[in-house]
């Protein structure tokens, strides 16, 4: 059995789930709808209390809504953050927080972080395993976006060679990220430091012209203004890393003792197994912390999880409590029309089609409400998914998948198994004493 | 096809044990027209659900024909009145919502499905010969006499052996009740069919074949 269903495609699979999840409401309605025709008594019922039915579906729809748009954003994080972290496969820097350390060098987040100096980039970049060792320089910034020095080899892994324009060649030429409010050709002078702190007259003089720009990569770094990691040596006065007999080259090798220190080295290895055999070169105590920025992800999201979880747990609470509401709501209701459900059992209508109409009146109101949840769901985790984007760059995008589809069900389907109560409390008054009111 | 009504040892008490009806015999030949007459809470509307069929705990024997609807389950009970009783109300019981033509057929919503063509066509035709406006979005600007006019179209939609009405003009004016009653007479005459009527109304109660007055829940007087 367990073969035969991992032997299914997983389309296949979450349609199976759906149908078992929807299993319960399908069959009490085959049985309590079969050979009856109640659908205009209850159209009609939902139209007399329209008021009260709409403000029940709109308590349902928030109830499903919180559950399913915390699945989803929770998600699209998730996702928007390991495809950011898609292109650093390995981060070397000095002794510290990892997760400090990747928010700056991958989220660019930067902090204050002690620096790793020229021998120790060089054994890096000079390494067999290695094909790319980039050191990465902040600090500086542009109208609140960050202003990164690295090397052009990086440039090319991150844009996979897709570049609008050209690369530069001198240390006052920029590739811009995507989202960048520059054209090719423009000149921008970087502020000393970032967001509000910004000093923007510091680097006073000091033109760096656009020359190329990154594709859409959906992280920070869509944001960036990347220059040669010699410039933003140089704009703070510091040795860029050449001595003076190589003139104007840029990019590596740099010489150690002319190397004035990098917070964070990016490194793409020759394989795999390189990527783990640098790792454990690299991590030494009191020098250097070399990290996995996907392991860091993993543990970040094994406490999310937690998180998740416990999120999810009250959701799941909360859809509970309305569950219950809903149902004292349609006991209450079902007194409103009890006289006509006393008038149908008076004309003679068979006890089964009185509880259908009682239960498919219930089931109408969650399954619009359920409904209305997935939209409202789908739309809350839109609108927070775009504010995460614009506030990190991080692009987080909200989809509705089986997952919502199937705890939607899930709550569809209980509460239609409950919805039966109002129907079986509505046979046990006696109809004559209804009748009276 | 109409029924008689054979009653016998009929009571019926409240939980506590207060009688509410004790009516040792009646019987009401088929096609008889019956008037029940009573002051307020003396259990006409009683004797008339019992007669119905929709009261539990009740000693006795109600037979209609060869049906004695007391042996009868609820279930049995239920498809006996879908069949053969049309039930008229003081105050209509109408679905607003729905059109007239959707109000007089009702019942088509849970009979079998063999019935329902019948049911719709006799709905249609009850409604004009009760001259109901049917092409009416809905009945919730019908005026009480339309509303009852609806009522009495759903009662007879099945085509009943017996049609019972409670108080069916206690919420009408003297000319809508007065035109209600023709109606009421007329249906009941040409199908022949067996009607017992419970009411106030002087009027209605003057029309029909025979009356009988129920006091503290006996019948104390009969007339013709």
């Amino acid at each position: 059995m367990s073969d035969l269903w991992d032997g299914l495609p997983v389309l296949a699979q979450d349609i199976v789930l759906a149908s078992v999840l929807l299993l319960p409401l399908l069959v009490l309605g085959g049985v309590l709808l079969r050979g009856f025709r109640p659908l205009p008594l209850v159209s009609a019922l939902l139209w007399r209390f329209r008021w009260a039915n709409g403000f029940f579906a709109l308590l349902i729809a928030v109830s499903v809504g919180m559950g399913i748009g915390l699945i989803a954003q929770e998600r699209g994080l998730r996702v928007g953050m390991a495809d950011a972290a898609d292109k650093f496969d390995l981060v070397v820097s000095a002794p510290g927080s990892e997760l400090t350390m990747m928010l700056a060098a991958v989220y660019l987040q930067p902090s204050n972080v002690p620096l790793l100096d020229g021998a120790t980039f060089n054994a890096l970049a000079e390494h067999e395993r290695v094909e790319i060792a980039a050191p990465i320089a902040f600090g500086d910034s542009y109208k609140g976006a960050p202003v990164v020095g690295t090397i052009a080899d990086f440039v090319t892994h991150l844009t996979e060679g897709q570049l609008e324009g050209r690369m530069w060649r001198t240390s006052t030429e920029a590739v811009i990220g995507a989202a960048v409010p520059l054209a090719l050709g423009d000149a921008f002078t970087p502020s000393h430091g970032m967001q509000a702190d910004a000093d923007t007259g510091a680097h006073e003089g000091f033109k760096i012209t656009v020359v190329g720009r990154m594709p859409r990569t959906g992280s920070p770094w869509d944001r960036a203004l990347l220059v040669p990691v010699e410039s933003v040596w140089e704009v703070h006065g510091l040795a860029n890393g050449h001595g003076i007999e190589e003139g104007d080259r840029i990019g590596p090798p740099f010489r150690a003792d002319l190397f004035p220190g990098t917070p964070a080295v990016i490194v793409k290895a020759r394989s795999l197994a390189a990527t783990y055999a640098l790792r454990s070169e690299f991590t030494r105590e009191k020098e250097t912390m070399a990290f996995f920025p996907g392991t860091v992800l993993s543990d970040l999201y094994r406490v999310m999880g937690d998180v998740r979880q416990a999120m999810s747990l009250m959701s799941l609470v909360t859809q509970g409590l309305v569950a219950a509401s809903v149902l004292l709501g349609l006991f209450i209701l079902s007194r409103l029309f009890q006289r006509q459900l006393a008038m149908l059992r008076a004309l003679g209508a068979p006890a089964r089609f009185v509880m259908a109409v009682v239960w498919l009146y219930g089931v109408a109101l969650l399954a619009i409400g359920t409904g209305l949840g997935l939209v409202l769901g789908f739309g809350a985790a839109a609108i927070l998914s775009e504010l995460v984007t614009q506030r990190t760059d991080i692009l987080v995008q909200a989809r509705l998948t089986w997952q919502e589809i199937h705890l939607a069900l899930a709550f569809l389907g209980l509460t239609s198994i409950l919805s039966l109560l109002p129907a079986i409390v509505v046979l046990r008054r006696p109809v004559v004493d209804t009748l009276r009111g | 096809m109409t029924l008689p009504l054979a009653v016998r040892d009929l009571l019926v008490r409240t939980e506590r044990g207060r009688v509410l009806l004790d009516l040792p015999a009646l019987d009401v030949a088929a096609g008889t027209r019956l008037g029940v007459r009573g002051p307020s809470g003396a259990g006409k509307s009683t004797l008339l659900f019992a007669l119905a069929g929709l009261l539990d705990g009740v000693a006795g024997r109600v037979t209609w024909g060869q049906t004695d609807v007391l042996r009868l389950s609820a279930s049995e009970r239920a498809a006996f009145r879908a069949n053969h009783v049309g039930l008229i109300f003081q105050d209509f019981l109408l679905f607003d919502e729905l059109s007239p033509v959707a109000n007089a057929e009702l019942v088509g919503l849970f009979a079998p499905p063999a019935s329902r063509v019948g049911i719709a066509k006799r709905a249609a035709a009850q409604l004009a010969a009760l001259g109901v406006p049917s092409d009416a979005r809905t009945t919730a600007s019908f005026s009480g006499g339309e509303r009852q006019r609806v009522a009495v179209a759903r009662a007879l939609a099945t085509d009943p052996s017996v049609l019972l009405a409670d108080e069916p003009t206690a919420s009408l004016d003297r000319v809508a009740a007065d035109r209600l009653i023709a109606d009421l007479l007329a249906q009941s005459q040409t199908a022949g069919r067996t009607m017992i009527a419970v009411s106030h109304d002087a009027a209605l109660l003057e029309a029909m074949d025979r009356v009988i007055t129920v006091e503290d829940g006996r019948v104390t007087e009969a007339g013709a």
